[in-house]
């Protein structure tokens, strides 16, 4: 446990202290931002057709700047072999894997927070009594991907070509928690009714555990070498 | 009792019957289903002729599922057992799997053509299939940025078990959605075959499909394991 805080610690101290990388990767969802307004803000939709595109635009913004973030997580433990001190200290490889995981998901969880409100602010889309829930299925998916995510940064940090092939690797198999979180989102936004047992729900609760206990348990085959 | 010890693959790579057999069996299958599809099943009744590439179409997906299978179990194998066949095995399935998954996203595109007068819908089926077809991609494409990598045995064998447990929860998933959403027909489970000679048809073209398939695995592990054998001798001299 206490490694486990303590790595936990080192990764978001790092965060922190590298300004540039959080900075940066905020500064990039904010330029996703800008480039999707060209897609359609300026034929003038109405406020039902922007809640219908809203939850796409928003997943595209989280995927691509986390994807960013996830690679930029793993890649500084590779270059001066700094994996090497946790394994050959003889830790736990599931309590390495839980601490980048969790260090992970705070971070993608905070740039979801940010987008979602700069988001809202300029497109003025109406979050009123929503946004808990939207915020709530957009950490659920963001889980699953962050999951994902942090076993196949480990995977690319030491190959060539890692940029193309953490998202090559990340996108298609994220794509279940994620239909699931856009369909839910665009639900609440329509204010649209509808169950905890629907199916796009269950499909993203269900690749979420299967994600994340998957990534969890093959974790060692990839660092233990 | 290890896993090598239980199963081998040496009857897929170095029987020589298995040599002899599976082509001969597929080849002679394929023709056969041919002759069938084009001249002894009568003509659907709406979409005519177009209905015939059904045979083919299902026949490459079923053989896409199968060489899936064999990718999650060998990739699980070698992670129990790190002998070197498994990943070969896994290798060569998954190309095949891309290969079929191809076929069977080509001919759906022909298919729909004439059927729906569009190349493609962003239906549920045709989307999660194209999701499939994306996940066996990136597996090649892992396999080939991390060729000569110490472990790109470990790495291939990860994502194989992930993308393989990932395939039903895409592919099947989607028939619990409402039925409203869906445009893709349920021939087999709505038993839309009439005709007897549909469903001999059908299952002669499944079977010698999946031989086919077979056959190839075959041909792809052995290269594989061969060309590592000569690399091996070229780094020994």
């Amino acid at each position: 446990m206490s490694s486990f805080l303590l790595l936990c610690q080192k990764d978001l101290r790092y965060l922190i202290r590298a300004r540039g990388v959080a900075l940066s990767t905020f500064g990039f969802a904010l330029l996703l931002t800008l480039v999707s307004s060209f897609a359609f803000r300026q034929v003038g939709y109405s406020q039902q057709e922007m809640a219908e595109i809203t939850p796409g635009i928003l997943w595209l913004i989280f995927l691509f700047s986390g994807v960013i973030a996830l690679g930029n997580g793993f890649s500084y433990e590779v270059e001066n072999s700094a994996i090497r001190g946790p394994i050959f200290s003889g830790t736990d490889p599931s309590v390495f894997f839980l601490s980048k995981f969790v260090s992970n998901f705070l971070f993608l969880a905070s740039l979801q927070l940010f987008v979602l409100l700069a988001h809202g602010v300029l497109f003025g889309i109406e979050y009123f009594g929503v946004f808990g829930e939207l915020l709530l299925l957009a950490l659920l998916g963001g889980m699953s991907f962050v999951a994902l995510g942090t076993l196949f940064s480990a995977i690319a940090a030491s190959l060539p070509g890692k940029d193309i092939l953490l998202p090559l690797m990340l996108f298609p198999l994220s794509i279940p928690p994620v239909a699931g979180s856009v369909f839910l989102m665009r639900q609440v936004l329509l204010e649209q009714s509808y169950q905890w047992t629907d199916f796009w729900f269950l499909l993203l609760l269900g690749s979420c555990a299967i994600s994340t206990v998957l990534s969890w348990a093959l974790f060692a085959y990839v660092v233990r070498e | 009792m290890k896993v090598e010890e239980i199963v081998s693959i040496d009857f897929l790579t170095k029987s020589r019957t298995t040599r002899r057999v599976l082509p001969l069996l597929s080849i002679l299958g394929i023709f056969l289903s041919l002759y069938c599809i084009f001249t002894v099943v009568p003509n659907e009744r709406v979409m005519g002729a177009a209905q015939r590439i059904f045979y083919f179409h299902v026949g490459s997906i079923m053989g896409a599922y199968l060489m899936i299978a064999v990718l999650f179990f060998s990739s699980l194998a070698y992670l129990g057992s790190r002998k070197d066949e498994w990943d070969a095995l896994a290798a060569g399935a998954a190309s095949i799997a891309l290969l079929f998954c191809t076929v069977g996203l080509a001919t759906g595109m022909i298919w729909g053509h004439s059927a729906w007068n569009v190349w493609w819908r962003w239906e549920p089926r045709l989307v999660s299939f194209f999701v499939l077809w994306l996940i066996l991609f990136s597996y090649s494409m892992l396999r080939g940025f991390s060729s000569g990598n110490a472990s790109q045995k470990n790495y291939a064998a990860v994502l194989g078990i992930i993308s393989a447990v990932n395939v039903p929860i895409v592919i099947y998933s989607i028939k619990l959605l409402d039925h409203t959403q869906q445009l893709h027909p349920e021939v087999v489970e709505k038993q839309g075959l009439k005709d007897p000679s549909y469903w001999y048809t059908f299952a002669l073209t499944n079977v010698s499909l999946l031989l086919f398939a077979l056959w190839l695995l075959s041909l792809a592990t052995t290269a594989l394991l061969l060309s590592r054998q000569t690399e091996e001798l070229a780094a020994g001299e």
